[in-house]
């Protein structure tokens, strides 16, 4: 048991832990429908990269990157999302029907393959752990600086817009990891309901983060049991669990505002 | 010098019309120079020409070389359910983390559960000790009560020496701080 669900477990724990704080940054831009965006694109990268036989992660990395910096172009916002999502969803769909493993692949990306993921879905998701600590800090005050101050010169204006890029490229890798391991919806749901409570009871910056990845590694720990005990399968279950446990804390816990 | 101003015409971001100006000006260090006149005048546009983000049409604006800015936007309200302290809002800023009472009695407090007029002081106070020579102030004292009023002189009083300061207001009490000299917008736009 523990051979057969170990790394999957590991890789998923990863993944319940970074995507929250994507979640966090993206509210604080106002931008978290992206994760769902974003989700989308990857899964089409992903299914693109398998049906010309090659590894998902690459092809879904690439795709994500690209539907991130799609942000910078002018005009671009919650629109340019929602046409990435239908654009994401149609070209999954489609490249599925239309190659020979069809059906398998969509339902891989977009349900999640959690209990197949091996060594290289762990050590990609160790990796965006390592590389989420190193960059909290400098991407954290990035995101606030932008979100609450206006940027005074150039010079500032050019400081932040690069490490925006930055956070955009380390953003799109962990949603287009988050989308291979766990699927989809579950990527979105980690991203959006965590930070979802935690804007809306944490005291201040620090403890919303705190507080999303404890939401995010609770409900995946909840689920992960739920799933192998209940015989369900492991994306809907995680979804389920995440959103009776971020609507009921905002349901007892009062409004720090 | 730390800005110079000469005969400056500016417009609205994105826009090439109403013109303002021209307008001149300069700031040197440890100066508070007063930039008057009605509201509607173009004193905001004028901000954003200095920090880039307005056209200049004519005319030169000069910074200092190493000159780093400030700007201290009017006040307004942030959106609900933003989990950012007072000591969360100084770190992001890199603004001296320890502003005097009752500024500091404020910090544990979310930005989102401030009244306007706390969140108003604290945006000056970070403007003012944030690394930067050069500080731009707009309306600074617009919907502040009295004593709000009385502290945000206090800050400008006791500010960092050295810095200079461009302020924007038609706020007679602030204007009579003691500003080095006051420019007047010109009338009308064209």
């Amino acid at each position: 048991m523990t051979e057969l669900f170990g790394l999957p477990f590991l890789t998923g724990l990863a993944m319940a832990g970074l995507l929250p704080i994507a979640g966090v940054w993206l509210r604080l831009r106002g931008e978290w429908l992206a994760a769902l965006a974003v989700a989308h694109i990857a899964g089409a990268g992903g299914v693109v990269a398998l049906a010309l036989a090659l590894p998902a992660l690459p092809g879904a990395l690439f795709a994500a990157v690209l539907g991130m910096l799609g942000r910078h172009l002018p005009g671009a916002g919650n629109s340019a999302y929602g046409w990435l999502i239908l654009a994401g969803w149609a070209a999954t769909l489609l490249i599925a029907a239309n190659s020979p493993l069809g059906e398998t692949l969509a339902r891989q990306v977009i349900e999640g393959q959690l209990y197949f993921t091996g060594a290289l879905e762990l050590g990609a998701a160790a990796a965006l752990v390592a590389l989420t600590l190193a960059l909290r800090r400098r991407i954290d005050r990035n995101e606030l600086a932008t979100r609450l101050l206006p940027a005074p010169d150039p010079g500032e204006r050019f400081r932040r817009r690069r490490i925006a890029l930055a956070s955009d490229v380390l953003l799109a890798a962990v949603l287009a990891a988050g989308t291979l391991s766990i699927g989809l919806m579950a990527t979105f749901a980690l991203v959006f309901l965590p930070a979802w409570t935690a804007f809306r009871q944490a005291g201040d910056w620090r403890r919303a983060g705190r507080q999303a990845v404890g939401i995010g590694v609770v409900g995946y720990l909840a689920a992960f049991a739920l799933a192998l005990a209940l015989d369900q399968p492991f994306a809907p279950v995680l979804v389920a669990t995440l959103l009776v446990l971020a609507s009921g804390i905002r349901l007892i816990a009062p409004r720090r505002a | 010098m730390l800005l110079d101003l000469r005969k400056v015409v500016t417009a609205p971001p994105g826009a090439s019309t109403p013109r303002i100006g021209p307008v001149s000006l300069s700031v040197d260090a440890g100066e508070m120079v007063a930039l008057t006149g009605p509201n509607g005048a173009g004193k905001s546009t004028l901000l954003a020409a200095i920090t880039g983000r307005a056209p200049i049409l004519s005319g030169t604006c000069r910074l200092a070389a190493g000159t780093r800015v400030q700007l201290v936007e009017q006040a307004h309200r942030p959106d609900r359910d933003l989990p950012v302290s007072g000591h969360d809002f100084l770190a992001a800023a890199g603004a001296d983390p320890h502003p005097p009472a009752p500024l500091n009695d404020w910090l544990d407090r979310r930005l989102d559960a401030m009244s306007g007029g706390q969140r108003q002081l604290l945006r000056v106070w970070a403007g003012l000790t944030a690394p930067g020579e050069l500080v731009l102030l707009d309306e600074p004292s617009n919907n502040l009560d009295a004593a709000a009023r009385a502290r945000l002189h206090q800050l400008l009083r006791e500010r960092p020496p050295h810095r200079g300061l461009l302020l924007v207001s038609h706020d007679p009490e602030l204007l009579a701080l003691g500003c080095d000299r006051q420019v007047a917008m010109p009338e009308g736009r064209t």
